[in-house]
């Protein structure tokens, strides 16, 4: 069998079972199942797929995974987000387009907080929309900063997702989610760009409306009580890996013991709030585990049956340039984040793009990063993108779809923008990896 | 609710919650690593790996419960558009398949536990576990995954329901 029969085969019948409605991670065992008795030689390949699951997940780098979930869980459980959202609403004071602004502000602090893109939108959509309507706002100048902005936390560490990409496709973790801060508060001050420029063709689209005058006073003292204190969870992550204090597993249990000490001193920490924290992190790292348990046989299937090879030399002997090849595979995310989510887009494409990456001389870490922004953009791609159907479950009734993704579009324009600066200018992502 | 129902609920919830108890045995571990190599005293080597084989249980142990609470992600793009009984009939389809997935697992996770059981095996890493360990969970959770989508098959629930409450997460 040829190698692109392989590869559309195994591809197209996960995109079958997926579409069939087949939770993801069975529809990657199932095909691994199927794939391991025609390339590894029957039933002892079966046996192969267990125990290849197995091994998948018994992985120190996906320790900061579940701790990063753990940690963005009490963030938002114990009030602390709230906190530090309100601090900010204080010190925007009169800016026209001033919740726009603040959706952009607060998410991408939101983001050196949390890893959970989810999370960020879910949180910004519901405490921002139904102001932002009241006060007259156009659904897409209320919906849109926070589309975009949701998606920072992919970028931003600490990133879960930068975790997980890091560890399967064996780039330096710390260097990854280090690599997202530069490049991620760009893609903010284009989102708060992108807003003045909205907001300078249409200006009705965010009306002004008074609002109490704060003294300079008590915004200092809101920032110092609320916003401040947040420094030592980003400390406790970032500046730990920065410093090499820490490797990411042991900064993210830092992250959490920062946030549990900040939850205690705000005395806003209770039982029940640890319980639904560590019910939502072994939800979502539990789905995530057993979706790589079901998917880490495919790479040695597509190994095996030379379909990684035969990719790999017809990329590189193909007359296409590396640019273009990248955004062939970026086209190819975008494409898939249409209607999978983002750890699959993940655990599907490393084992075809990463070998590809390798062979075109691309830096692992720099291309980590652009393979992260495409998921991030993929999220918000309709028909399907998960943000947009995140957005819409807590927009007001009566949104459309459309509009939910015609919000968007700007702002993945802005995303674009980060694309090419990063394909002209690496050093945005690669130059603080480079202090480690 | 029967008394075996009830037990088997428990089961279920009791193992996730194992889950999420394990969850805090890796972030004590890893602080327990960080604190006493700053105080330049050698960590225990059992936390590093400890922690690793952690992550398989809560996996494992968490399954079920996601398969229970509908928290693994899927796509309902075709079985949206489709009218009720066509709906009907791949979802039929969809837990045959999951059927036959999570039985041809169970069956090699428990003939992989049989085999670990008998030669007496160990894996190697910064501290020596018996490999039965590492085949236990799987060999609990297909066969759990197993009777969950049977019991969506005999129509107790549907995967496609809304997840249940107290079962959000981000």
């Amino acid at each position: 069998m040829e190698w692109y029969e392989v590869l559309a085969i195994m591809i197209g019948a996960i995109g079958a079972l997926m579409l069939a409605g087949i939770p993801v991670a069975f529809a990657f065992l199932g095909v691994n199942i199927v794939g391991a008795l025609f390339f590894f030689g029957g039933l002892p390949g079966v046996r192969q797929v267990l125990i290849n699951g197995v091994g998948s997940v018994t992985v120190f780098t996906f320790i900061p995974i579940p701790l990063f979930l753990i940690m963005g869980e009490l963030f938002f459980r114990t009030g602390l987000a709230l906190r530090v959202f309100d601090a900010l609403d204080t010190v925007l004071g009169r800016l026209p387009g001033r919740l726009a602004y603040l959706t952009v502000g607060g998410g991408a602090l939101f983001s050196t907080l949390t890893g959970s893109s989810m999370a960020n939108t879910a949180m910004l959509g519901s405490l921002l929309l139904p102001d932002m309507k009241r006060r007259g706002y156009k659904p897409y100048m209320a919906m849109g900063p926070i589309l975009g902005t949701g998606g920072l936390a992919m970028i931003i560490p600490p990133s879960g997702l930068a975790v997980l990409l890091g560890s399967i496709a064996q780039i330096d973790i710390a260097a990854l989610l280090i690599a997202g801060l530069i490049p991620g508060f760009v893609l903010a001050g284009l989102y708060a760009a992108m807003i003045t420029l909205q907001l300078k063709l249409d200006p009705d689209a965010a009306p002004a409306y008074d609002v109490e005058e704060v003294p300079l006073s008590a915004k200092v003292k809101a920032l110092t009580v609320n916003v401040l204190p947040m420094g030592l969870v980003i400390f406790a992550v970032i500046g730990m890996i920065l410093l090499g204090l820490a490797t990411p597993s042991e900064a993210a249990a830092c992250g959490v013991a920062a946030v549990l000490v900040l939850a205690i001193a705000f005395r806003c920490l209770s039982w029940d709030v640890v319980v639904q924290s560590l019910r939502g992190a072994v939800r979502v790292s539990g789905m995530i585990f057993l979706i790589i348990v079901g998917s880490s046989t495919f790479s040695q299937i597509l190994a095996y049956s030379g379909a990684t090879v035969g990719m790999v030399e017809w990329a590189t002997q193909a007359n296409v340039s590396p640019t273009a090849m990248l955004l062939v595979m970026f086209g190819v995310m975008l494409l898939l984040g249409t209607m999978i989510d983002a750890t699959s887009i993940m655990l599907l494409t490393v084992p075809i793009f990463l070998p590809l990456a390798t062979a075109l001389n691309f830096d692992p870490v720099w291309f980590g990063l652009v393979m992260l922004l495409g998921i991030e953009m993929s999220g918000t791609t309709p028909p399907f993108g998960m943000l947009l159907f995140v957005m819409l479950g807590v927009a007001p009734k009566g949104t459309t779809l459309g509009q939910v993704a015609r919000a968007a579009a700007p702002f993945l324009f802005c995303d674009l923008i980060l694309l090419a600066l990063l394909i002209i200018f690496p050093p945005l992502a690669l130059y603080l990896p480079s202090l480690l | 609710m029967g008394l075996f129902a009830r037990l088997y609920d428990g089961l279920i919830r009791g193992l996730a919650a194992i889950a999420g108890c394990l969850l805090v045995m890796i972030f004590v571990f890893i602080m327990q690593d960080v604190i006493l190599r700053n105080l330049l005293i050698s960590p225990p080597r059992f936390s590093a790996p400890a922690s690793e084989y952690a992550l398989l249980y809560v996996t494992m142990f968490a399954a079920p419960w996601l398969v229970r609470t509908r928290g693994h992600v899927l796509l309902e793009v075709l079985r949206r558009r489709l009218k009720p009984p066509s709906a009907r009939v791949l979802e039929v389809a969809v837990y045959c398949v999951c059927i036959a997935i999570c039985t041809t697992m169970s069956w090699f996770a428990i003939e992989l536990l049989a085999e670990a059981i008998r030669s007496g095996e160990e894996d190697h890493r910064a501290i020596e576990i018996p490999r039965t360990w590492l085949f236990a969970p799987a060999a609990i959770a297909f066969p759990l995954m197993t009777i969950e989508f049977v019991r969506f098959l005999t129509g107790r629930g549907s995967l496609y329901d809304e997840a249940l409450p107290g079962a959000d997460g981000m």
